[in-house]
């Protein structure tokens, strides 16, 4: 059996967060596009 | 038994190799043959099969054995909604600037200088803000937005008097240059907009360089001045920072100046998408060099948050913990066409700005009794099910589940398709990820570094 390195689960503080991707555009297209 | 070995991926870790599993975006101690024979596989799939029959199946079960039955409930980083929310409004496509890798073509998209007028702006709030949805999302661009003022004010005033006595919030944002600027701008800007992005190429000679203005100025000095502006009245805002050939060997000096200048907001950093022979184009030597102090960056943005009580997020930072702790996936590059549209000054549709200007992509226009063409739900319904998992040129990657792929605009005009990423597109995204995804398994594998490291982001995010 292989041993897995736990990550904590965040999502609910992650989903309600203000805090958007930092890029041009925020919660509109969320990537990394270039502009 | 070959596809559960390609979905992991080999870290090069302090504490050992450590096998990334993109789909359920784990980590696992492997054990040194294991990790000697997943990483063979990724590099040459016939190593796999000069194995013994007997020790592929040990192998196979071993990483079977370690995943869960069920598949984590991972959700959709760019939700599930198909209803339209989103709008770039293109409200002025002339711009003050003449930056010469700009790729909407000084503003104008290939369709020569126009601003947007009254009438187009109404159709558009009669056909796309209506009481169906509980919000919407409307990002002023350019060109130079600025340059057209007197709309933006009319369409923030049309458009909160049509939603806010139903209870529907519109978020209003803005893409500038940030050198069409007075006190009454900053005071309407302050009290209107709520997040605004504002273009910097670094300090000075670099800015300059290659963000001329159309006249006699300093548009490094204007936007600078414009920020102190924005950050003394309180107002949200990012820096968008491209890098060009200029960049190559003094990204960290940019990266620095810039981030001073922003504050929480953060920099956004991106690669030029110019043609090969254009003047600030990057050889491939320049690329890999970025890509090197990119990756060292974010490094160093990573460490700071479980080392430091005074952590530094950045772009992929930020992203990865959004997708490993919020436990979300990627499964295409945005949400162009899905919920967002462009709309140019001429009323003309397109699925994002980056589209604007390319006809074939040109989707309806808000002048029209009916606004959208039978292309968009064709287009709609081919981005959608074109997921990483299905696009032939992503589904055999490790990472395709933290990626999500190429801009559809990028990949259309270096690969001639849409789903095709770009070679140097994937050798970024892999190179940072393989030792962000490194230097995270060494930090939640060590107690008192990842607890700081949850703190760090449990109080950023909240």
């Amino acid at each position: 059996m292989l041993n897995e390195i736990k990550i904590d689960d965040l999502s609910v503080a992650i989903k309600n967060s203000i805090h958007t991707a930092m890029c041009c555009h925020g919660p509109m297209c969320d990537t990394d596009c270039a502009h | 038994m070959e596809k559960l070995l390609k979905e992991f991926h080999v870290l090069g870790t302090r504490i050992g190799p450590v096998g990334f599993h993109g789909p359920s975006a784990k980590f696992f101690e492997l054990s040194p043959d294991i990790a000697a024979t997943v990483l063979s596989l990724e590099k040459d799939e016939q190593s796999w099969y000069a194995l013994p029959p007997m020790e592929r199946e040990r192998i196979a079960l071993a990483l079977q054995a370690a995943l869960p039955d069920e598949p984590d409930s991972r959700t959709n980083l760019l939700g599930e909604s198909s209803r339209l929310t989103g709008f770039y409004l293109f409200v002025s496509q002339e711009c003050n600037l003449a930056c010469s890798y700009c790729y909407g073509d000084g503003g104008e998209y290939r369709k020569g200088k126009m601003i947007m007028d009254e009438r187009t702006a109404d159709n558009f709030i009669d056909k796309f803000i209506t009481d169906r949805n509980p919000g919407y999302l409307i990002n002023f661009f350019g060109g130079e937005p600025l340059l057209n003022l007197p709309l933006i004010q009319k369409i923030i005033d049309r458009v909160r008097a049509k939603t806010e006595p139903l209870g529907i919030r519109t978020v209003f944002n803005m893409t500038t240059n940030g050198t069409v600027w007075s006190n009454k701008i900053a005071d309407f800007v302050g009290k209107n907009i709520d997040t605004l992005t504002v273009s910097l190429d670094g300090p000075r000679d670099i800015n300059d360089a290659q963000r001329p203005a159309c006249g006699n100025f300093s548009a490094y000095d204007k936007t600078v001045r414009t920020i102190g502006d924005l950050k003394e009245q309180g107002s949200r805002y990012t820096i968008r920072t491209i890098m060009t050939k200029n960049s190559f060997g003094r990204l960290k000096e940019i990266y620095s100046h810039n981030s001073e200048l922003a504050g929480k907001g953060g920099v956004g950093l991106s690669t030029v998408d110019v043609d090969d022979d254009h003047a600030l184009g990057l050889t491939d030597r320049e690329h890999r060099g970025l890509v090197e102090e990119i990756v060292e960056i974010n490094s160093e943005s990573l460490r700071s948050l479980a080392d430091s009580a005074n952590p530094q997020f950045n772009e992929y930072t930020s992203e990865l913990c959004k997708l490993l702790f919020g436990r979300q996936y990627r499964p295409r590059p945005c949400n162009a066409g899905q919920t967002v549209l462009a709309v140019a000054a001429d009323g003309e549709l397109y699925p994002c700005h980056r589209f604007v200007g390319y006809q074939e992509f040109c989707v309806g226009n808000v002048n029209d009794e009916q606004p959208l063409n039978a292309n968009y739900s064709e287009l709609c319904r081919s981005f959608k099910e074109t997921s990483v998992d299905k696009n032939p040129h992503c589904s055999g990657c490790w990472l395709q589940h933290l990626c999500g792929g190429s801009c559809y605009v990028i990949s259309h005009l270096r690969e001639g398709d849409v789903f095709k990423p770009p070679a140097r597109y994937c050798h970024l995204k892999k190179t940072v990820y393989d030792r962000l995804l490194s230097e995270f398994a060494e930090i939640m594998a060590d107690p008192a570094r990842k607890t700081r490291f949850v703190d760090n982001v449990t109080s950023y995010f909240n």
